[in-house]
Formats: structure tokens, C-alpha cells, sequence
């Protein structure tokens, strides 16, 4: 199995004032293709600092991320901005959709980006608005949608470019019970059929269960990580 | 209470920039309709000013006119209604001609008067601010701007060449460039006792001219009345015509009225918009104060306390700034050659208490609407943040009554009645406005949708993603609507001027000679004969004229009425007739047969044929409408009829206009040297064309300057407006931006996205505000025509297309720093906080 996600010596210190602190101390992990992984821990012990890490959203203070082997930090932003559209899907907790812009055009948006043909996505548009259940809302704006619908909306962008990864940070953290189980169990069947990585921040371990694998993060370490 | 106070003024002073922004535009309100009002006070005094260099403080002058027996006139029968007058004051008034050493002549008005005499009737102030005690003799008092010229000093002899003889006079005192001594590039003035003057002439205790003020108890038009009858051969006049000079005041206040009103919406467009963000932002703290019981009367109190201090804030920079333009405006309203020390701002308390009440109202009215929106809101939405503004579905509605609105203002004018036609057509310069700003989402969408195309052709899929962000956001349509405003405002003053000006220039255009002479009583035949013996001169003619021309029965006047040799005219004037030139002629010379200009033809609604009655020399006179033209002569107000005729009904023998040819090869200007020296002793004015066209156009020039002061306002508010909006903007998107670039928006993408948008709103802002200043094209020559000028104000596509150009500019420098701030944004902390 292949390495996708890898951190060496992960470290990440916020400056307050005279104070650093220390949001991530020397975290190591590797992730391999086609993993379903949890993020878990206490309220600030950096779950979603590690995640943006990995996504490239933020750059760490020492240590590497790499993704595909690539070296994160050291992209460029044009290249960083790629790597974003084409090998990563970024599922966030809130304000995941563009009010102004449709569903279609919201889940289009990374191949806008990209400089693609709408037209070419045709094919490709259908079957992901058909995976996540939104095929009679497509023509709806993000306020006419429910929250979960939202979700899925951020959930199908994610995947328009057939990425490798999905980085979600509490994806359901904002949705009832019965909602979050349908988001789940849409992530784990995205993470079976189309042999995609995701990695998911979250406080709930009935959540967690839909993955294969926790890491439990504590202080800013890597406390536990353990395979199901 | 005192905690709200507390809390009220720490919310002012959170955001400067803003703060800044709604005092700006309250501000700007209060100083330009305060300026507005008061110019119209303010002009009249300036023109009044400037025309008392003649006439001083005296308001009636009498002197002899062709009637009269003798040239001269006695102050004797004045006396006898001594208590009704200040004062009555005889001069004696001749010529002189100055030459230096080098050769150089100057032409100087010799005024006889006693010293204490010209002291009440136009004070003079020495140099030297030493006071003249006696005055007498062989003794002149000359100007400084004279005196500099011909390098002469106080205590010094002059050589005066007068009536002949060389005299020998001393300069006793050389007075400051005020009142009399002003120069205004026509008259030299210089002063003499009476009676030195008189002597040479062989008179002694004659007059020339009788100055006369009087007491305010009465009425100057019943002493008027007296004079006339006691001088019943001479000459009785007021000496300002004060209405004239309110005339032409009031009309240019109306003009910045319009303007001030416009600026006002921007104001209140900006303070209301402001007021939305306010009203969004004190959700917290007036959630909190709901929940700890505070009533709804309290929270609006709250929030309208500060609107009321912004107001108070507002007033206070307007009042300062408004005289500040009043004063720009007196002093572009004056002629050159008056000193900027003379002028004074003249306003009445109630205008300014009016600007502070009206700054008010208007920061109140336009902060009130949200919030009692938030007022209205329950508790919970407001702590929950849950209070949704601006509700798409009554979009329509909005654009039904936008379209109503300029469907009324392009409909109402023609049909409605003439002496509603200037409040109507002002009123609705105002609708145009506000009618296209609530079509601008509407237009937005529509034009969107085409830039959308338009642009993922020329931007690819970026250009589609800016145009998309068009839609339904407020603070582009806000951005929109303010540069659509400025636009207009700008537009209008420059299509305005630019034309005003293009038609004096066309104005001349219609003559086809190079001289123009302007003669009190002593142009006649005899002079025009002589002129056209000289071998400089091509050909003369000369019109008899009178004006305001009362028509019986109909309310309105021939401003200007002409006796012509028909023949001749068509040789000088390029006016466009119906009639062939036989036909004039013939039609002319008949019978009493008058042609009138187009204008008047609106005026006085009469078809060819009709018969008009003229009251003329106190006589009524029927005149055949023969016909019409077009002219621009006079704004248009302009008819001819044949000099036989006219000469009968009014008595006039002498032209009150000629107009010279020059001969081929020979200038103008030596012609106007030629007649001015041989003959000087002679009252007329005379220049070339192509010099009074450069004095009309600099008198214009002023007058577009003033309304420049007025569009200077409305960039800046707009300009700042927009800034503020940008910000505001930037602030509520970088969410909405984080998650693009977190998709995978580069730096660059999201740099040209916003310059982009920039753009677009920049187009469609250009689009609006072409609309609206078309509209205001089409409106504003009816709002001329109530205050009697009569223009087409072609809409210029090249004007338009040069703001449409700047307002992109604008947008895209304004968007810079949200487009700088955008690229660098750190996604995970716009994401993460508020
Ligand atoms: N910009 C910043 N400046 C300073 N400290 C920061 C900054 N961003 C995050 N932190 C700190 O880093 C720590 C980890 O934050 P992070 O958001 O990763 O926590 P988390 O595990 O996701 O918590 P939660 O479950 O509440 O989302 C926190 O203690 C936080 O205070
Ligand atoms: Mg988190």
C-alpha cells in the first residue's frame, strides 16, 4: 500500500505576544491510500491545526507534510492552489458554500479554478450529484438549502476532481444526529467506492466508527493510533 | 442611561473610518443645500456690488436725454422732496486723455464731484490712508492701478489733455482699486472738484448727472415716480436693477439647488447603507440590552441617539464647509477685477438654520428605516443573530416602482403645465435618480448575465466567477448605485457647460462681422456713414433696438426687439429663416409685420398670422406675425421688424447697435483702436467679436466653476462611499474567500477575481449612470425653460464614455487594497473567527 499523507517531526508554534505556544510537538504519521482515518481529542489540542497542515491551509514551524510525496510547505502558491484543486477536498464545519454562485457552480468551483470546461463536467457533475443526493437541488442557492444539503454541496465539491484525499474538520459537527449519519455513511461509501483517503476531525466516536483507523491527539501529540 | 451614553460614543469612535464617512456626507448635505440657498443672496449682493462702481450707494440717477433742453441739470427741483431722500448729488462729468512721457495714451473719465459728495456716494480710500481735508481747485484724485501704470505720485503734476487743452493738475491723493476706482478693463476714473471741471466747459453749479439715494422710510418707486414727474424732460432711473441681478442669481441657485439635492441622495444613500451595517453590528449590545430589559423604545433611542450625534457632527463641519463654498462661489461669481476683500458672503440665519434642520431630518430619516427593523425584531432572532435583511422576494416590486418612476419622469414633462414645468422638472431630476437606483439590481442581473459571457471569453473561468458575484450582493449594487449617482452628477455639469459653452460659441457663429459697437444715444447715420468712408472698414449697419417689449394681453415680453434694414441684416446675421430674403423684405416694408425667433414663438404661442399688439413709446402698435427663425441671439428671445416702422412706433433715432466688416487684410483690432481714439469723446462700447467671445466664455467659465464646487462633492463622497463599501465588503467575503482558495483559488486568481468584479461594477455602475444622465438630459432643458433659457442638451456619448472610463478607474484603485488583502488572506483564521 502507498503513502499519501506523511508528517516527519511536525511542529507548530502560535507566537502570542512574548508567549509560544505549542500547538503541535513533533507529530509523525503516515497515512496510506484508500485509509478512512478519525482525528480525535480535546477541544485545542490541535486536531484542526494538523489538518490544515496537511492540507497546506497553514505552514508548519518545523518538520515536513507530504502529500504524494511532494513536500507541501515548499510549493508554491500557484502549485499549493493546485495541488488543492486536483488532489484534495477541503470539508469544513461552517461557510462551506459561495452564497452568490448555485449548487452546480459551488461543486464546480475547483474546476473552474482550474480553468476546465463546465461542459466537459457534464457526465462527471450528475454522477457526483447522484452519489450525494442533491440531483433535483441543482439549481438551488446555498440559503435554499438545509445545512446537511450544505454539507453534501461541500461534500460533492470535494470530489468533482476525483481527488485522492478529503481533509473534513468536524463535518457533521453542526448537524442533528440523524443528518451526520447520513453524511457519514456518504463519506464511508465515497471511501469504498471510489478508493478515496479521508481524514476527518471529530469529537463523536460514533462518527469515528465509520473509519478504519483513530488517532487520538492530546497537547498537541500524538496520544494513541490505533487500527480497527 | 449613562451607560448607553458610554456605550454610544465608544460605537462612534470603534470605526474611524466610517465615523469619517457618515459625518462626511452629512456634512457635505448640510454645506451644499446651505450654499445652494444662500448663493442665490450671495450672487445678487456680489452683482449689486460690482455694479455700484458706477453708481455707488445712489439708487436713482436722473440726466438728460434727448428731450431735454439743456445738457445739463439742476439739483433744484430735486430738493423739493428733499425729505424723502438721503441725498441728492450733481456731478459734472467729462473725458480727459493722459500721455506719458513714452508716448503711451490712456483715456481717463474725469468725475467733478465735491469730496464730502463722493465720500457718501462711493467712498473713496487713499493709499495712504490719510484723509483728504480739502479739496479744491486745480487738484485731481487718480487710482492706484493708474497711478502704477503711468508711475505717477501723490503730490505730483498731471497733464491732462481735456476738451482740447492741455490743463496742468495736482495729484492729491491716490486711492485704493475700490468702488470708483475698481478697474474693470473699460473705465479709468479719476476724480476732480465739480467745478474745475465744470469751468472748462464755461459752466460753473451745472450738473451733469444727479445721484440721488433714497430714505429707506419710502419707496424708491414712488419717489421714482416724483422725479419723473419733476424732471418731466429728463431721464429717470433706477440704478441697479436689483431684479435683474436676483433674476440671474436666482436662477443659478435653482441649478445648484438641483445639484445639492443629488448630492443629498448620495448622502443619504451612504448614511443609510452605513446604518444597515450599524444596525448589524449592535446586534450584541442591543441583544444584550433587550435581554436584561431594556424596552424597544430604549434600544431605538439607542441607536437613533446616534445617528442624532453624527447629525450634530455633520452640521457642525457642514455649517463651516458651506460657507466655505459660499464663499468660493461669491468669489467666482465677481469680476475679475474686483478685490476679493470686497466681497462678502451674504445669508440669512433661517438658511442656515433651515441646512442644520434639513442635515437632520435626513441623517434620522435615512437611519431610521433599519432600525426599526431591528427594533421590531424578537429578542431571540437578534441574540441567535438570526434577523435576515433585504427579502429577495420583494425584488419585483422594487423594480416595478423603479420602472414607474422614470416611465413618469420620461412621460410627465411635455404634458405638464408650464407653470409647474421648473419644481416638476427639478423634482423630477431627483426621481430619474432615485427610479434608476431601484433598478439597479434589476440592471445588474440583467447585465451580469451578459458579462458573465462576456467575460469567461475574455477571463476565462475567473472573469465568469467575478461577474457571478454580481449577483444579489449588496455592497456591489450599493457601489453601483454611488457610482452611478457621482457619474450623473458629473455628467450633468459637464454636458451643461460644455453645451452652454458651445452655444455662446455658436452664438457667434451666427455673425458674419468682425466689430460689435454698443451706443448709448449718439450712434446715427451720420457716424455710420462716416465709418464706412474709412478704408479699414468693409461695411456698417446699424439696428435701432429696445427691449422688454411689453405684448399685450399675453404675460410674457419680447426681451429684445429689433428694427432692421432687412436687406442689409441678412448680410450680417446668419439667422435661420423660413422665408427667402425677397420674401423678408417685401414682408417688412409693407406693412407692420414682425419676426420672431422660435423661442418666442413657444412663448407667445402664435402661428404665422396672427396678430400681436405691441405697447411701444406708451402706444399700442398691432403687428402681422410674418414668420419665424431660428437665432441664438439673447438665449433666443429675439424679433425683428423693419427699421421704417420701428423708428415710427418708438421714436428711437439713433442705433443702438452697429456692426462693422473690416475691410480684407485689415485686423480687427486696429479698427477698434481706429474708432476708439477719433472718436473718443462718443459713449459706446466697441470691441471684435472674437474678444467679447472670450469675455462671455470667461463669465461662463465662473459660472461652471461654481457647479464644479457642486460635482467636486459629489466624487468625493462617492469616491469615499465606495471605498468604505469595498472595505465593508471585504470584511463580510473573506469567509466566502477562504473557502475558495482553500478549493484551490491561487493568489493570483483571487487578486484578478476582485479586480474584476471591480470592473463589472464599474461597467454596470457606467451603464446606470448613463441612463440616469440621460435621463437628466432629457429633463433639464424643461427645468430651463421655467427659468426662461432655452437649450437642447445633446447627451455626449463621448463624456459618458470618458466617466465610464474613470469610473473603472476609480473601482479598480479602490479595489487594490481589498484585492491586496484578499490574496494574502490566511484562510484558516478568516474561517475560524467570527
Ligand atoms: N492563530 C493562532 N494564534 C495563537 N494560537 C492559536 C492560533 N490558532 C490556534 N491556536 C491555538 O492552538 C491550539 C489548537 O487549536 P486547534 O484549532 O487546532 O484546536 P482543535 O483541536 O481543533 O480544537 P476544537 O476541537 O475546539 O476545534 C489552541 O490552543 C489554540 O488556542
Ligand atoms: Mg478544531
Amino acid at each position: 500500500m502507498s503513502v499519501v499523507i506523511e508528517t516527519e517531526q511536525l511542529n507548530k508554534t502560535y507566537k502570542l505576544g512574548s508567549v509560544d505556544v505549542e500547538v503541535l510537538k513533533d507529530v509523525n504519521i503516515a497515512i496510506n491510500k484508500g485509509e478512512f482515518v478519525s482525528i480525535m481529542g480535546p477541544s485545542g489540542s490541535g486536531k484542526s491545526t494538523l489538518l490544515y497542515l496537511i492540507g497546506g491551509l497553514d505552514k508548519p514551524t518545523s518538520g515536513n507534510v507530504k502529500v504524494n510525496g511532494k513536500n507541501v510547505a515548499k510549493l508554491k502558491d500557484k502549485d499549493e492552489s493546485i495541488m488543492r484543486r486536483r488532489d484534495i477536498g477541503f470539508v469544513f464545519q461552517f461557510y462551506n458554500l459561495i452564497p452568490n454562485l448555485n449548487v452546480e457552480e459551488n461543486i464546480l468551483m475547483p474546476v473552474l479554478l482550474d480553468g476546465g470546461k463546465i461542459k466537459k463536467y457534464r457526465a462527471r457533475l450528475d454522477e457526483i450529484l447522484n452519489i450525494v443526493g442533491l440531483e433535483d437541488r441543482r439549481h438551488h442557492t446555498p440559503r435554499e438549502l438545509s445545512g446537511g444539503q450544505q454539507q453534501r454541496v461541500a461534500i460533492a465539491r470535494g470530489l468533482i476532481n476525483n481527488p485522492e484525499i478529503i481533509l473534513a474538520d468536524e463535518p457533521i459537527g453542526n448537524l442533528d444526529s440523524k443528518t451526520g449519519c447520513e453524511i457519514m455513511q456518504l463519506l464511508k461509501r465515497i471511501n469504498k467506492s471510489e478508493g478515496t483517503t479521508i481524514v476527518q476531525v471529530t469529537h463523536s466516536s460514533e462518527s469515528a466508527d465509520y473509519g478504519n483507523r483513530v488517532i487520538h491527539v492530546r497537547d498537541g501529540r500524538i496520544e494513541t493510533d490505533e487500527y480497527k | 442611561m449613562n451607560f448607553v451614553l458610554k456605550l454610544l460614543i465608544k460605537n462612534i469612535f470603534e470605526k474611524k473610518f466610517r465615523t469619517f464617512l457618515i459625518i462626511f456626507s452629512a456634512a457635505a448635505a448640510c454645506a451644499l443645500i446651505f450654499a445652494a440657498i444662500a448663493s442665490s443672496s450671495t450672487i445678487t449682493n456680489v452683482y449689486i456690488q460690482q455694479m455700484k462702481k458706477y453708481t455707488g450707494s445712489a439708487d436713482i440717477i436722473v440726466y438728460p436725454g434727448s428731450d431735454s433742453t439743456s445738457p445739463y441739470i439742476k439739483t433744484k427741483e430735486a430738493q423739493q422732496i428733499q425729505d424723502k431722500l438721503d441725498y441728492v448729488i450733481g456731478c459734472f462729468e467729462s473725458e480727459g486723455s493722459y500721455e506719458s512721457d513714452t508716448g503711451n495714451k490712456e483715456k481717463l473719465a474725469l468725475f467733478g464731484c465735491e469730496f464730502e459728495d463722493l465720500q457718501r456716494l462711493n467712498p473713496v480710500y487713499f493709499i495712504d490712508n490719510k484723509e483728504l481735508t480739502n479739496f479744491y481747485g486745480r487738484e485731481i484724485i487718480i487710482g492706484k492701478d493708474f497711478a502704477e501704470r503711468a508711475d505717477l505720485h501723490k503730490g505730483e503734476y498731471i497733464y491732462l489733455n481735456i476738451n482740447g487743452n492741455k490743463h496742468k493738475y495736482k495729484i492729491v491723493g491716490i486711492a485704493q482699486p475700490q468702488g470708483l476706482f475698481a478697474e474693470d478693463g473699460f473705465t479709468v476714473y479719476a476724480v476732480m472738484p465739480k467745478d474745475t471741471l465744470s469751468q472748462l466747459y464755461g459752466q460753473k453749479g451745472v450738473n451733469q448727472m444727479l445721484y440721488i439715494k433714497t430714505n429707506e422710510e419710502f419707496s424708491k418707486s414712488a419717489v421714482i415716480e416724483s422725479l419723473t414727474e419733476l424732471y418731466n424732460r429728463y431721464e429717470v432711473d433706477e440704478t441697479i436693477s436689483e431684479e435683474e441681478a436676483m433674476e440671474m442669481a436666482s436662477m443659478l441657485s435653482a441649478i445648484f439647488m438641483v445639484m445639492a439635492v443629488m448630492v443629498c441622495l448620495m448622502s443619504i444613500f451612504i448614511i443609510f447603507t452605513s446604518f444597515k451595517v450599524i444596525t448589524m453590528e449592535r446586534f450584541p449590545v442591543v441583544g444584550t440590552l433587550r435581554s436584561i430589559g431594556a424596552t424597544r423604545l430604549t434600544t431605538k433611542f439607542f441607536l437613533l441617539g446616534e445617528s442624532f450625534l453624527y447629525a450634530i457632527f455633520g452640521t457642525i463641519f457642514g455649517c463651516v464647509l458651506g460657507y466655505g463654498v459660499l464663499y468660493l462661489i461669491a468669489q467666482l461669481s465677481k469680476s475679475p477685477w474686483m478685490p476679493p476683500t470686497s466681497i462678502s458672503v451674504e445669508f440669512e440665519p433661517t438658511t442656515l438654520l433651515i441646512a442644520i434642520i434639513l442635515t437632520i431630518v435626513v441623517c434620522i430619516l435615512s437611519s431610521l428605516i433599519p432600525i426599526n427593523k431591528l427594533s421590531k425584531t424578537p429578542v431571540k432572532e437578534i441574540i441567535l443573530n438570526e434577523i435576515k435583511w433585504g427579502k429577495e422576494k420583494k425584488g419585483w416590486v422594487r423594480t416595478i416602482i423603479g420602472i414607474v418612476m422614470v416611465t413618469g419622469v420620461v412621460c410627465i414633462p411635455p404634458i405638464c403645465p408650464k407653470e409647474y414645468l421648473g419644481l416638476a422638472s427639478g423634482l423630477l431630476i431627483i426621481f430619474s435618480l432615485l427610479g434608476v437606483i431601484l433598478l439597479v439590481p434589476f440592471i445588474t442581473k440583467v447585465l451580469g448575465k451578459i458579462l458573465e459571457r462576456l467575460f469567461i471569453r475574455l477571463f476565462g473561468n475567473i472573469g465568469f466567477l467575478a461577474a457571478k458575484n454580481l449577483n444579489n450582493n449588496k455592497s456591489e449594487m450599493n457601489n453601483i448605485s454611488l457610482l452611478a449617482v457621482g457619474m450623473t452628477v458629473i455628467l450633468i455639469v459637464s454636458m451643461l457647460s460644455g453645451n452652454i459653452v458651445a452655444e455662446v460659441l455658436d452664438f457667434y457663429s451666427d455673425c458674419k462681422f468682425d466689430i460689435f459697437v454698443v451706443g448709448g444715444n449718439e450712434m446715427d447715420r451720420d457716424f455710420s456713414s462716416q465709418l464706412s468712408r474709412s478704408r479699414l472698414i468693409g461695411d456698417v449697419h446699424g439696428v435701432y433696438q429696445t427691449s422688454s417689449v411689453e405684448v399685450v394681453n399675453k404675460n410674457e415680453k419680447i426681451a429684445l426687439l429689433a428694427g432692421i434694414d432687412a436687406n442689409k441684416f441678412l448680410d450680417f446675421w446668419d439667422f435661420r429663416f423660413e422665408l427667402s430674403r425677397e420674401e423678408i423684405n417685401e414682408a417688412l416694408n409693407k406693412e407692420r409685420v414682425i419676426l420672431l425667433s422660435n423661442v418666442l414663438k413657444e412663448k407667445l404661442s402664435v402661428q404665422k398670422n396672427d396678430v400681436i399688439t405691441l405697447k411701444l413709446s406708451d402706444r399700442e402698435k398691432s403687428y402681422r406675425v410674418g414668420g419665424f427663425f431660428n437665432c441664438l441671439r439673447n438665449m433666443g428671445n429675439y424679433a425683428l421688424v423693419s427699421e421704417k416702422f420701428f423708428k415710427l412706433d418708438t421714436g428711437k433715432n439713433s442705433y443702438s447697435e452697429m456692426y462693422i466688416k473690416v475691410s480684407n487684410g485689415v485686423e480687427g483690432d486696429k479698427v477698434v483702436d481706429f474708432i476708439k481714439n477719433d472718436y473718443q469723446r462718443m459713449d459706446i462700447f466697441i470691441e471684435t467679436v472674437k474678444d467679447i467671445q472670450a469675455m462671455d466664455e470667461e463669465s461662463f467659465t465662473n459660472i461652471f466653476n461654481m457647479l464644479k464646487i457642486f460635482s467636486l462633492f459629489a466624487m468625493l463622497i462617492g469616491i469615499i462611499g465606495i471605498v468604505n463599501n469595498l472595505l465593508v465588503s471585504f470584511i463580510q467575503r473573506r469567509r466566502y474567500i477562504a473557502v475558495q482558495k482553500s478549493v484551490g483559488m491561487s493568489r493570483k486568481q483571487t487578486a484578478s477575481m476582485v479586480l474584476l468584479e471591480a470592473i463589472s461594477s464599474g461597467l454596470i455602475g457606467g451603464a446606470v449612470g448613463g441612463l440616469a444622465s440621460a435621463l437628466s438630459t432629457y429633463l433639464l432643458p424643461y427645468f430651463m425653460t421655467s427659468i426662461d433659457m432655452y437649450m437642447d442638451i445633446p447627451f455626449r456619448y463621448d463624456m459618458a464614455a470618458i466617466a465610464v472610463g474613470c469610473g473603472i478607474i476609480v473601482m479598480l484603485v479602490a479595489s487594490v487594497s481589498p484585492a491586496l488583502k484578499s490574496s494574502k488572506l490566511n484562510i484558516i483564521e478568516a474561517i475560524k473567527f467570527e
